[in-house]
């Protein structure tokens, strides 16, 4: 599976999920960034606007998955592939091995990689918005734990930016994957048919090549 | 398509980077006062200032309260003296200037856990504006008050009269810049960074002073550095 041609598009709604968390994600770095670097904070100003822009972004940012995973399986094709990249197997092992060569084996559509990507930044954003959360409430937790609290926030957000540079750079150099999420939304003809029964018996394992 | 072998293992990644994530966020939150310092000690070290913008490294980070930051020039600066005080005054940029220079270098702690240390500090001791104004025997603190029109201070006669609070005009040998609060603000050595006003407006003499910003959303008021689950260096005066 590393030929790169005849990979189906992925379905509207998956890509409104990526596309709203992706944004979400961009903001997030970039108020982030400004929040932190201190003669960027300077430069821009109005640091009250930016910090009320990061927090209500923070929070927003994990809804667009969430609300995919309350979905049931078989029903909503995002809620099936977010099955997919939960489900960790030999042969995602076995793609990790193979590295740097991204020609390791694949259980589905998609690879260890692509695995590992979304859900650091599931659970990244996660913590970052409890870390996030302390910092930004006027909780009366100890001044140790908004220490802590801001220290990991911090440690998380140099995290998430390098993960999502590489996936971002994993994306620009794979057209074909990066038509699926980007390009037109309708199915290529060949991959389409042979797969049209197999698809009502078994979404989630066919959930696109 | 191609064949596969029998799957061995399978388990929920999401599961584990959510338990990781926990981990994580557990251990941040119960060692991160400690991990913070070891970490800062480390990149402080290399004397790197790369390594300063890492997290847990020494740089100023800069806050305000307000949309951006009051504009005030050295012509046009007042500071008030008012209250209970028995010679209210309102002095000019150059009037401090001429009661003499005063250094102070110390470490600037801020709550949330950055600290840059040994900054260099120049201005008039709170306790000579204080001695100038000649405050009632009913004084028992003092308020500040800031050209952002917000943020307030307090700190109580004792800890006014200590030599280690200034009324800061310069630092790094240079003139306070804006984002830093310059013209003058207030420097508290031994307390948290939120008691250093900055944009300093007026001193008013008071026999109880109400809380001030920070304090009203639940910090400390009497701020002191490593007596409150921070750092516990103290410090270095």
């Amino acid at each position: 599976m590393t030929d790169e041609s005849g990979r189906t598009p992925f379905p509207s709604a998956f890509r409104t999920m990526h596309h709203a968390t992706a944004l979400s994600l961009i903001v997030l770095l970039v108020t982030g960034a400004i929040l932190y670097i201190g003669p960027l904070g300077v430069a821009v100003g109005d640091r009250s606007l930016i910090v009320a822009i990061h927090i209500y972004v923070g929070i927003f940012s994990v809804l667009p998955v969430l609300s995919a995973l309350v979905h049931s399986r078989g029903v909503s094709p995002t809620k099936d592939a977010l099955v997919l990249l939960s489900r960790w197997t030999d042969a995602d092992r076995r793609w990790i091995e193979r590295l740097p060569k991204l020609d390791g084996p694949r259980s589905s559509r998609f690879n260890a990689g692509q695995k590992l990507n979304a859900n650091t930044n599931f659970a990244g954003l996660l913590l970052m918005l409890l870390t996030g959360l302390i910092m930004a409430s006027y909780i009366p937790v100890s001044i140790a734990t908004r220490q802590g609290a801001t220290f990991i926030h911090d440690l998380v957000a140099f995290l998430l930016a390098f993960v999502f540079l590489g996936h971002l750079t994993m994306a620009l150099t794979h057209p074909a994957s990066l038509r699926a999420m980007f390009g037109s939304a309708r199915p290529r003809g060949r991959a389409h048919a042979n797969h049209e029964e197999e698809d009502e018996r078994h979404p989630e394992e066919n959930f696109g090549r | 398509m191609a064949d596969e072998p029998i799957v061995h293992k399978e388990f929920s990644l999401t599961r584990r980077a959510l338990l990781t994530a926990g981990a994580v966020g557990g251990v941040g939150l119960f060692f991160g006062r400690q991990l913070q310092s070891a970490v800062g000690a480390a990149l402080s070290s290399t004397g790197s200032s790369l390594a300063n913008f890492l997290p847990g490294g020494d740089q100023f980070r800069i806050y305000t309260v307000t949309n951006g930051y009051p504009s005030v020039s050295t012509g046009g600066y007042q500071l008030a003296l008012s209250g209970l005080f028995t010679k209210p005054v309102s002095l000019d940029f150059a009037h401090l200037e001429a009661l003499g220079v005063t250094k102070l270098t110390a470490d600037f702690q801020c709550v949330t856990g950055w600290r840059v240390p040994k900054v260099p500090w120049a201005g008039v001791r709170l306790s000579t504006l204080v001695e100038l104004g000649a405050p009632d025997r009913s004084v028992k603190a003092f308020e500040f008050y800031s050209y952002d029109g917000v943020y307030t201070e307090s700190l109580t006669y004792d800890q006014a009269m200590r030599r280690d609070v200034l009324v800061a005009t310069r630092m790094f040998d240079q003139p306070i810049s804006r984002e830093h609060g310059g013209p003058v603000r207030l420097y508290v050595a031994p307390m948290y960074g939120y008691k250093s006003i900055k944009w300093l407006s007026q001193i008013r003499a008071v026999d109880q002073a109400t809380p001030g910003y920070w304090e009203q959303q639940g910090y400390a008021v009497n701020a002191w550095i490593g007596r409150s689950n921070g750092r516990t260096d103290p410090p270095v005066i």
